[in-house]
């Protein structure tokens, strides 16, 4: 066992040292627990967040029942095919707005057409880089999106 | 023990100073490391996915607390969620009450509440430390399929623990204490005689609404626990909260027409509408005639671009009347704090001292050079004398002119090394509760207490006034009285006009229905 004589001074000095600052370091400790036992430190933002789960976030918000539905395929597509969208439950001679935007909301492509069953969709590929993007299908009141991911 | 004498002080190697440093090094490493654990309170949820009836979602804050275990608080985060339904129609979503069908991590305790109206999370350790972001999910009792838009709000709270407190300080104009001018013990929730009760250093100047006969038992005393919002109302929360109103709800809980001028500050007095106060709640798309309600943002610091990371979203709001505060209170299922326990809030276990503020000193530093304005990090380069808390008020200084004249950052006072004192925070850490702007509370009065503490239930009447029972009437505001002082407020000696002091209740004769540039607020649950 090591006593306080064997060590050399510098050594002694080292170990008060960091006794005293360990020391303090509790105090310190201990006092923030007793003052109010509370914490009264801070610095960013004021203690309030929200958070909008939508389309854009959740990828999927399902519409209300008996509304209409969409599949779209292919899904990955890639450069030079054409994505198509099977639709359901529409409304005969309306039209249906087609917006395709990437995750962050920045919109591509904006497009309008009449309803049908199946709508083929021409994509900008010049304008999509690999990755996932957001359609969305506005259809009377409601509006519907799917994911879906581009490959080069 | 060691002991020195000037024969040691020579025999002091050569590397001592050397490994003196190395020491000193080690400590102030191993400080901050510890403190940086308590830097910051950066509320955040994100990533919210719904799968099913869940909310599935992240949750992160800094700075929180727990020391229940030891009778004393802890911070919390409430959780509540908004829903626009296929009428575009936002409504409030009940939660499950049953703790076992929401899955989190173990180092979060959720805690439901029995009217389903949203939920309560905290750290599960006992002491300091940062909750890293963290999945939770919340589980609804309604069909989350029925919702075009979901949205997710989180309140930063803090748990006030059961205990006796005192009530007045003895010297406060129109103080509250016993029949021989001393400070009230509340011992209990139990009813209190009007003649247990006497007004202390009546106001001279103005008549103080007088003393109901009764203080009901079921009249929130502060003595039961409860939990009350950490900072006042952010006027962020008030845009989130106007974006989910009907256009003749937000007619009501504005000062301008939706149908007003994008760009248009939405809360400021009509007839000078270009004194903002640091009011940023502006029109950012304007509504119709036809009924469709405007679109809300921050544009703090005016320039016609809004929520730019220095529009000052969290500021406090002012020009809340008492209407539109009791309005989002009831929307976001809270409800208003009583006076007294405002002033268990800021005392706590402590006797009172004469003239004391929320920090529990009788000085203060006023605030008034703000540093990073607008942003997240707003705060002051002022700096607390000792003993003094460091408070935005009074906005006539008499060497430098017109101060601040305006509302700062919620918890701009306080940083990665304060303490109680030069925070400004009250005795649970709750913080503001002193200065910025002054707080609506219900007051201890014949209206007021016919308040019994009922929370909000997330829904609003059609013209967007709260209808909770015996909460305050929105338009005559009878029963209310205003507390805590806000960004204009002078202070005098003890004793004296002194709108600060925990215990003062000057303003007890208004019927505060007005829009104020100073007036703002909390709630509690």
């Amino acid at each position: 066992m090591i006593t306080l004589k064997e060590l050399n001074m510098k050594q002694h000095y080292i170990l008060q040292s960091i006794i005293t600052a360990t020391f303090v370091l509790i105090l310190i400790f201990v006092s923030t627990i007793i003052k109010g036992q509370a914490s009264f430190v801070g610095g960013l933002g004021g203690g309030y967040s929200m958070v909008e789960v939508t389309s854009g976030t959740t990828g999927i918000v399902e519409i209300p029942a008996n509304s209409f539905e969409v599949t779209i395929f292919p899904n990955p597509v890639s450069k030079n095919q054409v994505l198509k969208a099977k639709i359901n439950g529409f409304e005969k001679n309306s039209k249906i707005k087609i917006v395709v935007s990437d995750m962050i909301g920045f919109q591509i492509f904006i497009q309008e057409v009449d309803v049908a069953s199946e709508i083929s969709i021409n994509l900008p590929f010049e304008k999509l880089s690999k990755g996932i993007y957001l359609i969305s299908f506005q259809h009377s009141k409601n509006k519907i999106t799917r994911r879906f991911s581009y490959t080069d | 023990m060691n002991t020195w004498n000037k024969n040691q002080e020579k025999k002091i190697p050569k590397g001592y100073f050397l490994a003196m440093q190395k020491a000193i090094l080690i400590f102030i490493f191993i400080y901050l490391q510890v403190n940086s654990l308590l830097f910051a309170n950066n509320l955040i949820i994100s990533n919210a996915n719904i799968n099913g009836n869940t909310i599935e979602l992240e949750i992160s804050w800094d700075n929180a607390w727990n020391f229940l275990q030891q009778g004393g608080s802890s911070d919390a985060t409430w959780l509540f969620v908004k829903g626009k339904n296929s009428s575009g129609v936002w409504v409030h979503i009940d939660l499950s009450i049953e703790a076992k069908n929401y899955t989190r991590m173990p180092s979060l305790t959720i805690e439901t509440v029995s009217d389903g109206k949203g939920v309560f999370v905290y750290g599960q350790a006992n002491g300091s430390y940062n909750i890293t972001t963290t999945p939770i999910s919340l589980n609804s009792t309604t069909n989350l399929s029925a919702f075009t838009d979901v949205r997710v709000f989180a309140i930063e709270m803090v748990h006030i623990p059961q205990g006796e407190y005192f009530l007045g300080d003895g010297v406060s104009i129109s103080s509250l204490g016993d029949t021989n001018g001393n400070p009230f013990l509340i011992t209990s929730e139990a009813a209190i005689n009007g003649d247990e009760l006497s007004i202390i250093n009546t106001n001279e100047q103005f008549t103080p609404e007088t003393l109901p006969t009764l203080i009901p038992d079921n009249f929130p005393k502060g003595y039961k626990w409860f939990y009350v919002m950490k900072y006042e109302l952010s006027q962020v929360q008030y845009v989130d909260f106007l974006n989910t109103l009907s256009f003749t709800q937000q007619q009501k809980r504005t000062s301008f027409s939706p149908t007003s001028p994008s760009g248009t500050f939405a809360m400021v007095n009509p007839n000078q509408p270009d004194s903002l106060y640091r009011n940023g709640i502006a029109i950012s798309v304007s509504g119709s005639v036809s009924g469709t309600p405007a679109i809300y943002a921050m544009d703090g610091n005016a320039n016609g671009i809004f929520n730019e990371e220095d529009d000052g979203l969290h500021r406090a709001a002012n020009f809340l009347s008492w209407g539109d505060l009791s309005a989002y209170l009831d929307w976001a299922a809270l409800r208003p704090i009583t006076e007294m326990e405002y002033e268990k809030i800021c005392r706590g276990e402590y006797e009172p001292i004469a003239g004391e503020f929320a920090w529990g000193t009788t000085m203060v530093t006023n605030a008034i050079n703000p540093i990073n304005d607008g942003t997240v990090f707003e705060s002051v380069s002022d700096v607390p004398l000792a003993g003094s808390g460091l408070a935005n008020h009074g906005n006539v200084v008499a060497i430098d002119g017109w101060g601040l004249r305006g509302v700062l950052r919620n918890g701009f006072a306080a940083n990665e090394s304060t303490n109680r004192v030069e925070s400004g925070a009250a005795f649970y850490g709750v913080m503001e509760m002193s200065g910025n702007v002054w707080e609506y509370t219900v007051m201890v009065s014949d209206e007021g207490v016919l308040y019994s503490g009922t929370c909000g239930d997330g829904f609003l009447d059609d013209n967007g006034n709260a209808n909770q029972p015996y909460w305050c009437n929105s338009d005559s505001a009878f029963g209310v009285l205003l507390k805590g002082g806000a960004w204009g407020s002078t202070i005098s000696e003890v004793g004296s006009w002194r709108d600060l002091a925990i215990s003062d209740r000057f303003y007890s004769h208004i019927k505060p229905t007005m829009r104020r540039s100073t007036t703002g607020g909390r709630g509690g649950r």
